[in-house]
């Protein structure tokens, strides 16, 4: 029987800074050439997956993975707000972490084929977007329209700002960004990201949208979505729970019958909508 | 299969004999004088004439203090010597628990289906699949019992692996699992066959004990009113007026199965990650780093407890996660309990 608590050792191999809160952290196996788990291969992952991630001394939280599986470098970015986040973004290169996963459903990337792709985005809330994001550009025929709405408090809140110049210059990408506030600097949108709403034309029956974002934001661009057109089937987002376990046993990220780390954590509408008024 | 006959005078001699291959935990008195489940040293510790434990035997699958694994090295956190690692001290003897209520073991059944579910807890199962259970049936239901109504109670048709009738003088011995004849086989000499007339008196001692119950609750039905959602809200803020917060109903049920993880540091480069017991009733049991809280209303807290133990698991794997053991009816500072709750909902 497999030990399912027990991570397997790795160390930061890179650390990015994004805003003043958060850090992109690549990581890396501390010995051998790839991390195992379940599968007993490389990690591989589905873009809206989990990692436990350990700080030993400190205590284990879960978090997204911010990197596309295309991609060779495994990342997680993360916001300092707690107790583990905060030791995360004391380590330095070369420094210990455990993991564990990777675990949830991901994002359903075999019934999105050929479909205009809608993200919405908040903060931090775009971390596991960009996991889906890289995989769809590195897949680019197979998919039609790429819009991306991502929203902050400020400019300086962005995260990935060096990509979201890169998927600006995309003639194949529309991105629209957006600031609660802006400073003397900012010449684009302010406002709520549901304000992007009305600068875009959106076709509901080839699109499917995914939202990630703080608990307050998501309620209201669901509800923005379903005015556009688009059906509660093809609406996606990320439910934010603690999930301590990540396999279905602590019990802490439970909403309805449902538990955030098995069944989700990406959801559809259609299945948040009869999970009570909990979410 | 064929039932057996053990002579009350032959328990002692039974249990000493088991005592010597396998570790016995047994219902003892405790230094307080209440009757709980502890390893044996000695077979006159064990006390047959009792109600129930005040705690039902899951800490022994399910401690409530944990360590799931250890770090220790020069330098740990930050450059390993080749081969440190992690140590994991997971050890376990064969077991026997003598004595286990049915409606006790029915919650380790819960467990053994809860905990197998997407991926297998290996520290629940290393201890349970090393345990034989030996049941004794309930010929006295207390007050607050309600296994009848639970399914769970006062004697099984089957899932253990013995249970045992009190007829008196004897024992009326039923097994129920491959385990359970081995040890039978094993130590035949303890054991007769029992004869028809026993069979008979087996049955009308079950039938007499079914008909001592008072409390009765339609747990279906209460289900469906839930699921309808024809239950008022105000009966939830009524009983989040009482609810304490305390946790004591969680740690009493033989089915709460929620816990915590922590990492506790016990020196300079070394410390160990435990797991504890938790409480779905806590604040901060769905409290996030940011301070977010999906159920930080404490109406929201004892509602999903009510929701999680009589809707949702029934739908997730056909149990309900409550046994009837009635302990919560004792235990609640604001006399929350499952059986009031239910009468509240079948209004």
């Amino acid at each position: 029987m497999k030990n399912i608590y027990l991570p397997q050792l790795g160390k930061i191999k890179r650390v990015q800074k994004e805003t003043s809160d958060v850090k992109t952290f690549t990581l890396a196996p501390l010995r051998g050439a790839g991390f195992t788990f379940f599968l007993k291969e490389k990690i591989k992952f589905i873009p809206g997956q989990f990692l436990e991630i350990s700080v030993f001394g400190t205590g284990e939280a879960p978090f997204s993975i911010s990197s596309s599986p295309t991609q060779k470098d495994l990342q997680i970015s993360i916001k300092d707000v707690g107790s583990v986040t905060s030791a995360l973004h004391n380590l330095r290169k070369g420094q210990v972490i455990g993991l564990r996963g990777p675990f949830g459903n991901g994002f359903p990337i075999k019934d999105i084929r050929g479909y205009d792709i809608l993200f919405v985005g908040g903060g931090i809330g775009l971390a596991p977007l960009r996991s889906l994001i890289n995989y769809i550009l590195d897949k680019r025929k197979n998919f039609e329209r790429i819009i991306i709405l991502y929203g902050a408090k400020n400019p300086e809140e962005l995260v990935f700002k060096d990509e979201l110049k890169g998927w600006e210059r995309r003639k194949d990408v529309e991105l629209l960004v957006t600031v609660d506030e802006g400073d003397g600097k900012w010449k684009r949108n302010v406002g709520v990201v549901t304000t992007l709403f009305e600068k875009i034309k959106v076709n509901p029956k080839k699109a499917f949208a995914f939202v990630c974002g703080p608990p307050v934001m998501i309620p209201f661009v669901i509800e923005g979505l379903v005015k556009i057109g688009l059906k509660d089937e093809r609406i996606f987002a990320n439910l934010e729970r603690y999930m301590k376990c990540g396999v279905g046993k602590c019990g802490h990220c439970n909403i309805g019958p449902k538990y955030t780390c098995l069944d989700g954590p990406v959801f559809s509408y259609k299945e948040i909508k009869g999970l009570s008024k909990e979410f | 299969m064929r039932d057996w006959i053990l002579y009350k005078e032959h328990t002692f001699p039974l249990i000493r004999r088991l005592n010597k291959h396998f570790e016995i935990i047994a219902p003892v008195e405790g230094k307080g004088g209440d009757i709980v489940f502890d390893p044996i040293t000695s077979e006159h510790d064990v006390v047959l004439d009792f109600t129930n434990t005040i705690m039902p035997p899951k800490r022994f699958f399910f401690p409530q203090f944990e360590t799931l694994f250890s770090w220790k090295g020069k330098e740990f956190t930050l450059a390993p010597p080749r081969g440190a690692g992690l140590t994991v001290p997971l050890k376990t003897k064969r077991r026997i628990i003598f004595g286990i209520r049915p409606c006790d073991f029915s919650g380790i059944l819960f467990l053994d289906g809860y905990y197998a579910l997407a991926y297998e807890d290996n520290y629940y199962f290393t201890r349970r699949n090393n345990t034989l259970f030996i049941l004794l049936g309930c010929n006295e239901p207390q007050e607050h019992c309600f296994c009848l109504s639970a399914g769970t109670g006062p004697f099984l048709k089957r899932g253990f692996d013995i249970q045992l009738t009190d007829l008196k003088d004897r024992y009326y011995v039923q097994i129920g699992s491959r385990k359970g004849k081995e040890l039978i086989e094993r130590y035949d000499y303890f054991f007769r066959p029992a004869s028809r007339e026993e069979k008979e008196e087996n049955i009308q001692t079950v039938r007499e004990a079914e008909r001592k119950f008072k409390e009765e609750v339609d747990f279906d039905l209460v289900a469906k009113k839930m699921e309808n959602e024809e239950v008022p809200e105000s009966l939830w803020q009524e009983l989040a007026v009482r609810c304490q917060n305390c946790g004591g109903c969680s740690y009493v049920c033989p089915t709460c199965f929620c816990f915590n993880l922590i990492d506790r540091v016990t020196g300079k480069e070394e410390g160990k990650r435990m797991r504890t017991w938790d409480s779905c009733t806590f604040s901060g049991y769905t409290r996030m780093a940011g301070g977010y809280n999906p159920r930080e209303e404490k109406k929201d807290r004892v509602k999903r407890r009510f929701y999680h133990k009589l809707v949702y698991e029934p739908q997730q794997f056909g149990m309900h996660g409550c046994v009837g053991c009635g302990r919560c009816v004792t235990t609640c500072l604001g006399n929350i309990n499952m059986p009031r709750v239910m009468h509240e909902i079948m209004k």
